[in-house]
């Protein structure tokens, strides 16, 4: 689903955001890199240097990297490695310090506050390793809010938060809170509410890190699933394991990349598809997963 | 994210923590309901001594002797007599030429006497007048009739007495009319009695006996040649303020003095009134004042409890920018819930002041000024707003990765 489509179909946001630059007008003064097919993401010699105090931290030195639409990638490294950093300049809550970012076309170097809010809304669905849940919120709302701050009438949101539930496996569970949750059912709820908003990239931060090896599983299937169906996926993580789900790895050493490499084609299913389905025959993923976890 | 969403988000923040918003409320409950029955006592306080001041009469000059307060002698002490409030001075009073604004003049002998019924015994006052005098002083004869200018010319030895005079005389069963009671040492008949008129605040206005003042100084003062007060009733009370000036003039030229110089003090109730009332609208404002510092201070309790919100949520901040709640939404998110703390101790305390407001507080029975209540509740509102600006925009300009790393 591109970037056009999904601004198309939102109505005007009650607090009066500007529409973002189009594409084309960020085409044609920034030209993107990348060419022919547009990248989801495209960073361009991006530094990151914090200010701790008096020492100067650099936590991404010169990082250039092009994910394309359906890919679905990971972002390895030890703790202090820069993946965090890099994911936040990614997911847009951070800027860099030099260098350039397009994020599905758009330049995010001229966007201010409000324009970066709107594309972490539009453009970017976030999973973390916490899950992140609002809380005292029920999965449903926690799912709708997403489209809420997009300036989806009630009744829109309604059904497509039940819809994004339904795809995690999670229907059942749509009016529980975060707390009366499992934590494999929380992320899936977290899961729901990133992609519900049908962005342009889904970003994970260690989404396994809090959960046990079947839940992990479950929830790494679910990302399996979504690839297959054209989403771009960028999980970071440390775990070689859940690593092995993606087509491409890349892995990070003192804020430069020093590994890029592809498991498997662009266009061919995930890494690990055949293995999830195998046992459990030729459902979906939703088919499989709605009666998983207690 | 429309408004009701908005709503909906507040509503969940203030249930989450109940105690705690219910006490943060009781600060601004406190403030609006003390706002509206301090002022309420205010307002009370303030008529009630205007309607006492009423009952003194109405649109009424009283002419005192000052040389009966001890300051008989004029300033360039070459004053070789006491001046006197004479029966010529009420006559000079009356001429409608000089004192066109003058509608009467009532002389008046004030003396203390015992009043002696079948062995009960009551000291009242003895007020000796003329026929205008109940009218000037704002009596009303429930029972009878009042003295006439005839009973005057005749020292007609007939009296109309207090209702407090009539119910320590007679018993309830007793028709005081027609009854001859003894003051001093002459008996008077009771022609009328006066209905009640409560207490001005000085003295019992119901202890009191009226006769003629010929009646009174044949027989209970002597011929005195002076009369204690004169009780001057304007026309109406715009032409109070002429009438005084014509009164001073007139006593002036019976005087040959100045009126600078005048032996005799003359108070206008009007004067009276608006002393009274700038005396009591200052009172009220203090009162107000007080009550403003504690909705002040139930403010500041919204602002303290919000900060620490903002502080407890900072995560759930940073999350909701994660997914792209935008800077306003944020904002409107929390001013929200200081704005629906602060009304909802708006509301109880307007409810809790209009009630509050129905009992007697220190002697004064509280009147409720309209504007105090959308005043509190006005107020109440923008406390929440002012108050709640800056945590919401704390909260609103926090960054998100640092709002997600919170712990």
């Amino acid at each position: 689903m591109s970037g056009r489509q999904l601004f198309g179909r939102r109505e005007k946001s009650l607090y009066g955001l500007r529409p973002l630059p189009s594409r084309g007008a960020a085409a044609s003064a920034k030209s993107a890199p990348g060419g022919g097919r547009r990248p989801v993401v495209a960073l361009r010699s991006v530094s990151k240097t914090y200010t701790m105090g008096e020492v100067e931290v650099q936590a991404l030195r010169q990082v250039s990297l092009t994910i394309e639409a359906g890919d679905f990638v990971a972002i390895m490294g030890a703790s202090g490695s820069g993946k965090s950093t890099m994911m936040h300049i990614i997911g847009c809550l951070d800027v860099p310090t030099r260098g350039g970012y397009w994020l599905d076309g758009v330049d995010v170097r001229v966007l201010d506050e409000s324009d970066l809010s709107r594309i972490r809304n539009r453009k970017i669905g976030f999973i973390f390793q916490n899950y992140n849940l609002v809380p005292r919120t029920t999965a449903l709302a926690n799912v709708e809010l997403a489209l809420a701050y997009g300036g989806v009438k009630p009744k829109e949101r309604r059904a497509r938060a039940v819809a994004a539930l339904r795809q995690v496996g999670l229907e059942d569970r749509s009016d529980h809170l975060p707390s009366e949750m499992s934590g494999g059912q929380q992320q899936r709820a977290a899961i729901a509410r990133a992609l519900v908003t049908g962005p342009a990239l889904i970003l994970a931060d260690e989404p396994t890190g809090n959960l046990d090896t079947a839940s992990s599983n479950e929830v790494m299937a679910i990302f399996s699933q979504l690839n297959d169906e054209g989403r771009t996926i960028v999980i970071i993580t440390h775990e070689q394991d859940i690593a092995s789900y993606a087509k491409r790895i890349v892995r990070l050493r003192d804020g430069q990349i020093y590994e890029d490499s592809r498991l498997v084609p662009m266009h061919s299913a995930p890494a690990r598809m055949d293995e999830r389905e195998a046992p459990q025959g030729a459902g979906t993923a939703s088919a499989n997963l709605s009666g998983g976890v207690p | 994210m429309s408004l009701l969403d908005n709503l909906r988000v507040a509503i969940g923040g203030i249930n989450s923590n109940k105690l705690r918003s219910a006490l943060t409320t009781l600060g601004v409950l406190i403030g609006v309901s003390a706002v509206i029955i301090l002022l309420a006592v205010g307002t009370g306080s303030s008529q009630a001594v205007e309607s006492r001041i009423n009952q003194l009469g109405t649109n009424t000059l009283t002419v005192f002797n000052t040389g009966r307060f001890g300051r008989g002698v004029s300033a360039n002490g070459t004053q070789s007599q006491q001046a006197s409030l004479t029966i010529a001075d009420v006559n000079a009073l009356q001429d409608p030429n000089n004192a066109p604004d003058v509608k009467s003049v009532s002389p008046v002998i004030s003396t203390t006497e015992t009043a002696t019924y079948d062995g009960a015994t009551y000291s009242t006052t003895v007020d000796g007048s003329t026929s205008s005098y109940l009218s000037a002083e704002d009596y009303s004869v429930a029972a009878g009739s009042a003295i006439s200018s005839q009973d005057v010319a005749s020292h007609a030895p007939v009296v109309d007495i207090g209702s407090d005079v009539a119910s320590n005389l007679f018993t309830t069963s007793e028709n005081p009319l027609g009854k001859t009671i003894m003051i001093g040492s002459t008996n008077f008949e009771i022609i009328g009695v006066l209905a009640s008129k409560g207490s001005s605040g000085l003295q019992d206005q119901d202890a009191v006996a009226i006769a003629p003042y010929t009646a009174v100084e044949d027989h209970l003062t002597g011929y005195a040649q002076s009369f204690s007060e004169l009780i001057v009733q304007g026309k109406s009370a715009s032409t109070l303020n002429l009438a005084e000036s014509e009164v001073e003039n007139i006593l002036a030229a019976q005087n040959d003095t100045t009126v600078a110089n005048l032996p005799f003090q003359v108070l206008n109730q009007a004067t009276l009134l608006s002393t009274v009332q700038s005396t009591s609208s200052t009172f009220t404002v203090l009162l107000g004042a007080v009550a403003a510092i504690s909705l002040l201070v139930g403010g500041i309790g919204v602002m303290n409890i919000m900060l620490v919100t903002v502080t407890e949520r900072t995560r759930e901040i940073g999350i909701r920018k994660a997914i792209g709640a935008p800077k306003s939404a944020i904002l409107t998110q929390f001013l929200f819930e200081s704005v629906l703390l602060s009304l909802i101790g708006g509301a109880v305390g307007v409810a809790i002041g209009v009630v509050g407001s129905r009992f007697k507080i220190a002697g004064v029975q509280p009147v409720i000024a309209p504007y105090s209540i959308v005043l509190a509740f006005g107020v109440s509102i923008a406390v929440g707003v002012f108050f709640g600006w800056y945590p919401a925009n704390r909260a609103a300009s926090l960054r998100p990765i640092d709002a997600l790393r919170y712990e």
